[in-house]
């Protein structure tokens, strides 16, 4: 149920966040790499598929970052997040 | 070429009607078999959906994927125009190409492409897709490793066509939907795996799909269980193998 919770956030997500012209298509391109992504905050956070999107996208909000640029980092190993929020970022 | 892996392939591409068939195991087995088989160093795949609109289904690397995205973003390459003409599109050296395709023309080479060919997915006047075939050096495409692509793109095409219409024929829409769902649990897994092992996401994506091969399982199956944690892949040789080269290489 979480997984599929999960997914209904990220699409929802991603449609809200479409915005005109190429950034939808962006996002569609980027829509892998927020997969990818979730599936390696499951690792460094020890939570599952749908608690690994919520912070996910809670790091974007809190700093104003775009959701598919947040997981670009994490998936070229330039940003890890940690269990403890306060730590996220931290090698 | 290698004809006992050609006869294998056109068996497996043939064989749609077994119990647990996978749309993504399936998809993936055409481009990989493509780059075995063939002079070529990557293949992607497009398939349509209801709308008529493309959708990257399956990818013989991370590279190619993220390039067949880029077609379809920028809405120009020659995967979309050998879909829809319906006819093959080539183009033997990209760096001449950039009055077709300025933007694709660009992205391939800069991803490492120097020339393509785009093969529909057709049955009579039913065109559902596109394979395209990419290699790192300039040159036409050997005619007979072009007509072998298209043999094996038409009978998956065709083994396509024949699910569809055996296991849903009242919903079309229903085996593309299943494979991009799939796409999503399988990109999951792929992170997961590729952080636990410190692999990049090709090695992670084989690791999944040796593990589902060795164990005659499907892929998106071992995906889910190894998403939701209720399977390990601690046992799987690939995933031992990978980890033990990670220990002995020194870093960097």
């Amino acid at each position: 149920m979480l997984l599929l919770d999960a997914q209904d956030q990220a699409g929802g997500d991603l449609a809200a966040l479409a915005g005109p012209g190429g950034q939808a298509a962006d996002l569609a391109l980027r829509r892998a790499e927020i997969d990818q992504a979730t599936g390696m905050l499951t690792e460094q956070l020890g939570a599952g598929i749908g608690d690994a999107f919520v912070r996910l996208r809670a790091y974007a909000y809190a700093r104003d970052l775009r959701l598919t640029d947040v997981a670009r980092d994490i998936v070229a190993r330039r940003l890890r997040l940690h269990p403890d929020p306060s730590r996220d970022g931290e090698a | 070429m290698d004809g006992q892996l050609l006869s294998e392939t056109f068996v497996e591409l043939t064989d749609t009607m077994v119990a647990g068939f996978d749309v993504i195991d399936f998809l993936h087995v055409l481009t990989d078999r493509s780059v075995q088989l063939l002079d070529v160093s990557a293949a992607g795949l497009l398939l349509a959906d209801p709308r008529g609109e493309l959708r990257v289904v399956a990818a013989s690397s991370e590279a190619v994927r993220m390039l067949e995205l880029f077609q379809l973003q920028n809405d120009q390459g020659p995967c979309l125009d050998c879909f829809r003409a319906g006819r093959p599109v080539a183009a033997a050296d990209l760096s001449a190409e950039a009055q077709r395709w300025p933007r694709f023309a660009a992205a391939a080479q800069q991803a490492g492409f120097a020339a393509v060919q785009a093969l529909p997915m057709r049955l009579r006047d039913q065109v559902i897709g596109a394979l395209n075939l990419f290699r790192a050096v300039p040159g036409a495409f050997d005619p007979a490793d072009i007509r072998i692509g298209q043999a094996l793109a038409d009978v998956a095409t065709i083994s396509l066509l024949h699910e569809r219409s055996m296991r849903h024929s009242d919903t079309l829409n229903e085996q593309l939907q299943t494979a991009l769902n799939s796409r999503v649990i399988i990109e999951q897994a792929k992170g997961k795996l590729a952080e636990r092992l410190g692999l990049d996401m090709d090695q992670a994506f084989s690791v999944l799909r040796d593990h589902a091969r060795t164990r005659n399982l499907r892929l998106s199956d071992v995906a889910l269980a190894f998403v939701d944690g209720s399977e390990t892949l601690a046992r799987t040789g690939a995933a031992q193998e990978h980890s033990a080269r990670r220990d002995r290489l020194p870093p960097g």
